[in-house]
C-alpha cells in the first residue's frame, strides 16, 4: 500500500537533529509550512536523549557546549522556551596518572591554577593572539560560502575586508597568521607554554574529534575552531546548560513546535523522489510519500547522497568527490550510572564541577593517536569526563551518580572488530579512572559504551563521525562537504542541505541549518 | 616478477609496443614510418601514400586498428551502466550492433568518443581512442556490472574499400553478406567480424583475440591476392576519414581530462555531435548541465566542414573573418582526391560559421623551394560528407 500525503507542505525537513529543528524553526518563522521528518522518536539527532539504564534517559553524547551563538539563540528563540546559559560555565581540569592536575577557569583558561605565572602569562598572550585568529576564521561562520553558483562581490569584499584588517593589527600579527595557520599545535605550543600538561590538554581539545594527532600538520585549525565558539555573547566559553543537554535540545524542539513546525516521529526516509532532476518529496521505509516542492536534508552527506539518492544518479564528478569524504569515526563514548559520588585522591569534592581531561602531555596524546592510524587502538587513551548529575542534581534520581566519558582516538574500521575491542577498551578506560578516582569501579551500577559502530548504527550517521564528516583544512568553509554543493544547493533542483556535514561544521551550534534556512529564503526572493 | 614487469610497462625508455599485425605490417614496409598510437608501434606510410589512399577507395585496403582502447562491460546492469555513461540511449540499440557514441563529464564537456558493441543487454565493448578505466570505474559505483580491460588481449583489423566484402567472402567469411551498416556478427573461429569502418567506403572491421591473428591475416591476405588488397598506413585512412568528415579527439577537439585550458574543453553541440545526445533518456551524465547549456545558449564554438579554394592543403591554417579578424582554426585538411577539392574540418567561434557563414577565409603558407608563399583562400561551409558512397550502405554490399 502507498500512501501519498499531497503537497500542503512548503519544506521538507529531514532529520531533527539541532540543525534541522533549527533550520526548521528558521523557515517556519518566514512563515513556510515546514513538515520535519525524524528516523527516531526523539528529537535531537546525535544530542538526542536515549535511555542509558533502567528508563533512565539523558543525552548520550554530547555533554557541554561551545558553540551557540547568541545570534542563533535569538532567532532560534531559545530564551522563550527555557534555555538558561548564562552562569552556567564549568571549568577544566587536566590531570595526569600521578595525579598531578592543572584547573583552567573563566572562559578557556582566563585564570589557570597549577602552573607557574610564568605560564600563565605565555599562555595569556597566546590566547590572545589564538582567540583573535579565530575571530578572523569567525566572520565566515554565518554565511553561504562562496562557490561557482555563490560568488557575490560583496561576499568576496569581506575576504578582503578581513585581510586589511588582520594587516592593520601590524606586521607581526599579519605575519604570525601566515605562519601558523598551517602549523601543528604541538610547534605551537612548544614555542611557547612550558607546563606540560596545559600542553597535553590543548594537544586533546585541538584534536577531538577528528583523526589528526597533536603533531600533525594543520591541526592547531582545530583549537582554532574550539576557541572561534562563543555560547551566549561569551567568547570561548564552554558552557553546561541547566538541565544538560536534554534541555537543550528540548528548547529547540519546543521553539520548533511554537514556531509551526510539524514534526514527525518513526518516519525513516528511504530515498528522495526526484523527476527531472527536481525534488518532488520523499518516500519514507514504510511506503509512505511526503511530497513538497523544497526538500532540506541535515542528516549526514554519506546518507543523503548515497543512500537518499544512489550512485547511480550522481554525475561521475561529484561521486569521485563525494566518495573522498572522510567520514569514519573516531570518538567513543561511555556513560556510567554510580552507586555513590566519585571520590578522588587528588581533586577535592569541588573539582568533580569541571570538565576533567586526562591528556598528561603531548608525547601522551600524540602515542595514543598513532595506533588509530593502523586501525589499532591506543593503550591508555586520551579522554575526558564530566559527572552530569554532580554539575546538575536535577539530573539523575536519587542519590546515582552519572558519568560521561568521551573517548579519543578509537577508530571505526578496527582491525581486530570491535566485538572483541570494546571490553578491553572498557576496561583500559576503567583501570585509569579507577586510579584516579579509587573504587570507581566497583561504584557502576549500569554502563553504556558507545563505539562509532554504535553511534552509527543507533544514530543513523554513516562512519559514526560526531562531524559527519572530518572537519580538516581541507573540508572548511567553500570546501564542506564538497565544493559544488558549499552553498547549500545541490545540483538536484530544489534540494538543500545541512547539518555538521556543511559548513560550519559539528558542535551544537544551529549554524549548518540557520545557513541553510537563509540561502533558501534569499533563492525564493 | 618485478623483471617482466619492468620489460612490459616502463615504456617510457623502452621501444614501442608491438601489435599482433607488427610482423606482417613489417614485411609490406618500405620504408619504415612508425608513428605512436596508444603506446604501439602504428604504420604512418606501408609503402606509398597515394596508393594506399587509392586502395580504399578502389580496391581493399588493410588497416590495423589493434592499438584501440577496448573495455568489455559485462553484468546485469550493463545496459543501465551505459546509459547512465554515454549521451545516446543504449535500450534503443539492437543486439549485434555498433553505435558510435560519446560520454562527458560533469559539464557536459566531452571526455572521448569510441564506438559501442552490444552483444547482449548485458554483454557490450566500447571500443575508443583514450584510456577511460578510472572513469568507467567511478561511473560504475552502485552497478551491477564488471569492466574488463581487454586492449592488449584483442586485436583489430580493418578492411575497406569496395572489395573488401569479395575478399572476406573469399577468405571464407560468407556469413558478412547479409550485414548492413553497423551490423556484426561472430564467425565460428571466434571473430567479430562488424561492417564498420573510419573511411566512409564499404567495409568491414575484424576483432580478434591476439592468437588469431596470424592465421586470420594469412587467410585475408591470401583471399586478396587478386582483389588488390594492400596494407595500409594512417595518413591514407586520414584522407578518406576526413572526405567522410569524421572526427577523432585530441585532434580535432580535445577531450575534457585532456585540456590545460578551460576554454579548450568542447560540449558535443560544439563538436557537431547534438544529434547524437539523447535529452529524452532520464538521466546521462552531463545531462543536467547539457540542459542548462542548451537552455541558455552557452556553447561558444561550431564544428563545420569546409571547402577550399585552390589546391593547398590548409592543416592548422587560422580562418578570418573579412580576412581581418581571427573567428577559428583548420583542425584537419587534405586534398580531396576523390572529390578532387581541397577541404578541410574547422573550429570556429559562435556566430562565425552558424549565422555567419560568408566572407570567411583561410591564411594558407606553402613552402616552395626555400621561399614562403602566402595566400589568402576563401572558403564556404558544407555540409559533410564530402565523399557519399552509395557502396557504403547497399546490403547485399555486392549488389548493384
Amino acid at each position: 500500500m502507498q500512501e501519498v500525503l499531497m503537497k500542503s507542505f512548503d519544506v521538507i525537513v529531514v532529520g531533527a537533529g539541532h540543525n534541522g529543528l533549527a533550520a526548521s524553526i528558521k523557515l517556519a518563522k518566514t512563515g513556510r509550512k515546514v513538515l520535519l521528518l525524524e528516523t527516531s522518536s526523539e528529537p535531537g539527532g546525535l544530542a538526542a536523549s536515549k535511555e542509558v539504564f533502567n528508563g533512565f534517559k539523558t543525552a548520550t553524547l554530547p555533554h557541554i557546549i561551545n558553540q551557540l551563538s547568541s545570534k542563533a539563540i535569538r532567532e532560534l528563540d531559545l530564551l522563550k522556551y527555557g534555555l538558561e546559559t548564562k552562569n552556567y560555565s564549568i571549568p577544566t581540569i587536566c590531570i595526569d596518572h600521578s595525579g598531578r592536575y592543572i584547573q583552567l577557569s573563566g572562559n578557556y583558561g582566563s585564570e589557570i591554577e597549577g602552573i607557574s605565572s610564568l605560564d600563565q602569562k605565555n599562555w595569556i598572550n597566546l590566547k590572545k593572539r589564538l582567540t583573535y585568529q579565530s575571530s578572523l576564521l569567525k566572520r565566515f561562520i554565518y554565511d553561504s560560502p562562496i562557490n561557482k553558483d555563490n560568488n557575490k562581490l560583496l561576499q568576496k569584499l569581506k575576504f578582503l575586508k578581513a585581510g586589511i584588517d588582520l594587516r592593520l593589527k601590524g606586521r607581526e600579527e599579519f605575519q604570525e597568521f601566515f605562519r601558523m595557520i598551517l602549523m601543528c599545535v604541538a610547534d605551537v605550543l612548544e614555542e611557547e607554554i612550558n607546563n606540560d600538561l596545559l600542553k597535553g590538554l590543548l594537544s586533546f581539545d585541538a584534536t577531538l574529534g577528528i583523526n589528526l594527532g597533536p603533531r600533525s600538520p594543520t591541526s592547531l585549525m582545530g583549537l582554532l575552531y574550539k576557541l572561534s565558539g562563543e555560547v551566549n555573547g561569551e567568547q570561548s566559553s564552554q558552557i553546561f546548560p541547566k538541565g544538560g543537554i536534554e534541555k537543550l535540545v528540548d528548547t529547540f524542539y519546543k521553539s520548533a513546535i511554537g514556531s509551526g513546525v510539524k514534526i514527525i516521529f518513526d518516519q525513516e526516509v528511504k530515498n528522495l523522489i526526484i523527476e527531472n532532476n527536481k525534488i518532488q518529496g520523499v518516500k519514507t521505509i514504510n511506503g509512505k510519500e511526503y511530497r513538497a516542492n523544497k526538500v532540506l536534508s541535515s542528516v549526514s552527506p554519506i546518507k543523503t547522497f548515497f543512500e537518499f539518492i544512489g550512485h547511480k544518479k550522481l554525475d561521475t564528478g561529484v561521486l569521485r568527490e563525494l566518495k573522498s569524504l572522510r567520514y569514519k569515526g573516531n570518538v567513543s563514548k561511555l556513560n556510567l550510572a554510580l552507586d555513590q559520588k566519585p571520590v578522588s585522591s587528588f581533586l577535592d569534592n569541588q573539582c568533580l564541577n569541571s570538565r576533567i581531561v586526562y591528556a598528561p602531555s603531548i608525547n601522551h596524546v600524540e602515542k595514543k593517536f598513532n595506533p588509530s592510524k593502523y586501525k589499532e587502538l591506543p593503550e591508555d587513551p586520551c579522554f575526558e569526563i564530566l559527572f552530569p548529575s554532580i554539575i546538575d542534581d536535577d539530573l539523575a534520581p536519587n542519590k546515582i551518580t552519572t558519568a560521561s566519558i568521551i573517548i579519543q582516538n578509537t577508530p571505526y574500521d578496527l582491525k581486530a572488530g570491535w566485538e572483541k575491542s570494546k571490553e578491553i577498551l572498557y576496561n583500559s578506560i576503567l583501570t585509569r579512572l579507577d586510579s584516579l578516582f579509587p573504587g570507581l569501579k566497583k561504584s557502576i551500577i549500569a554502563s553504556q559504551f558507545l563505539s562509532p559502530v554504535d553511534i552509527e548504527s543507533q544514530f543513523n550517521v554513516p562512519g559514526g563521525h560526531w562531524h559527519h564528516s572530518e572537519l580538516q583544512i581541507d573540508r572548511l568553509y567553500s570546501l564542506r562537504p564538497i565544493f559544488k554543493y558549499s552553498n547549500y544547493k545541490t545540483s538536484i533542483k530544489n534540494l538543500y542541505i545541512c547539518g555538521a556535514g556543511t559548513h560550519p561544521g559539528g558542535g551544537i551550534s544551529g549554524n549548518p541549518g540557520i545557513n541553510a534556512a537563509n540561502q533558501i529564503i534569499v533563492d525564493e526572493k | 616478477m618485478k623483471k617482466d614487469f619492468n620489460k612490459n610497462r616502463s615504456n617510457f625508455n623502452q621501444p614501442l609496443l608491438k601489435t599482433p599485425f607488427y610482423e606482417m605490417i613489417a614485411s609490406e614496409m618500405t620504408q619504415g614510418y612508425w608513428d605512436d598510437w596508444a603506446g604501439y608501434k602504428a604504420a604512418s606510410i606501408v609503402q606509398d601514400q597515394e596508393l594506399e589512399y587509392f586502395a580504399i577507395r578502389s580496391t581493399a585496403s588493410v588497416f590495423d586498428i589493434s592499438p584501440l582502447i577496448k573495455y568489455r562491460i559485462k553484468g546485469k546492469d550493463a545496459e543501465n551502466f551505459l546509459n547512465k555513461l554515454t549521451v545516446r540511449n543504449v535500450s534503443l540499440q539492437k543486439i549485434n550492433t555498433v553505435q558510435y557514441t560519446m560520454w562527458c563529464d560533469d559539464n557536459g564537456s566531452v571526455l572521448d568518443d569510441g564506438t559501442l558493441f552490444k552483444f547482449d543487454v548485458d554483454d557490450f565493448r566500447i571500443c575508443c581512442q583514450e584510456r577511460n578505466l578510472p572513469w568507467l570505474i567511478d561511473t560504475s559505483l552502485g552497478f551491477d556490472v564488471k569492466i574488463i580491460e581487454e586492449t592488449e588481449d584483442i586485436a583489430g583489423l580493418s578492411i575497406q574499400g569496395p572489395t573488401s566484402a569479395s575478399v572476406l567472402i573469399k577468405a571464407g567469411y560468407n556469413l558478412i553478406e547479409k550485414l548492413k551498416p553497423f551490423e556484426m556478427i561472430e564467425t565460428q573461429d571466434k571473430l567479430l567480424i562488424s561492417r564498420t569502418g573510419f573511411t566512409g567506403d564499404l567495409g568491414y572491421e575484424i576483432f580478434l583475440p591476439n592468437k588469431l591473428a596470424k592465421i586470420t591475416w594469412d587467410k585475408i591476405w591470401k583471399a586478396g591476392e587478386n582483389l588488390g588488397i594492400k596494407a595500409i598506413g594512417l595518413n591514407a585512412l586520414n584522407i578518406a576519414r576526413i572526405e567522410t568528415g569524421f572526427i577523432i579527439a585530441n585532434s580535432d577537439f580535445i577531450t575534457s581530462e585532456h585540456a590545460l585550458r578551460n576554454n579548450r574543453i568542447r560540449n558535443p553541440d560544439e563538436i557537431g555531435m547534438s544529434w547524437m545526445v539523447d535529452m529524452t533518456k532520464p538521466y546521462f551524465n552531463g545531462k543536467n548541465a547539457l540542459i542548462k547549456i542548451r537552455d541558455k545558449n552557452e556553447s561558444k564554438f561550431v564544428f563545420a566542414a569546409l571547402e577550399i579554394d585552390g589546391k593547398e592543403p590548409a592543416d592548422g591554417a587560422i580562418i578570418y573573418y573579412n580576412k581581418k579578424q581571427e573567428v577559428g582554426i583548420i583542425t584537419a585538411a587534405t586534398w580531396s582526391p576523390t572529390a578532387k577539392k581541397s577541404i578541410a574540418l574547422a573550429s570556429l567561434k559562435l556566430p562565425y560559421g552558424d549565422e555567419i557563414q560568408s566572407n570567411l577565409w583561410v591564411e594558407i603558407y606553402v613552402l616552395r623551394e626555400l621561399e614562403y608563399y602566402k595566400m589568402m583562400k576563401k572558403v564556404i561551409i558544407v555540409k559533410a560528407p564530402f565523399v557519399k558512397l552509395k557502396r557504403r550502405n547497399i546490403t547485399p554490399p555486392l549488389s548493384k
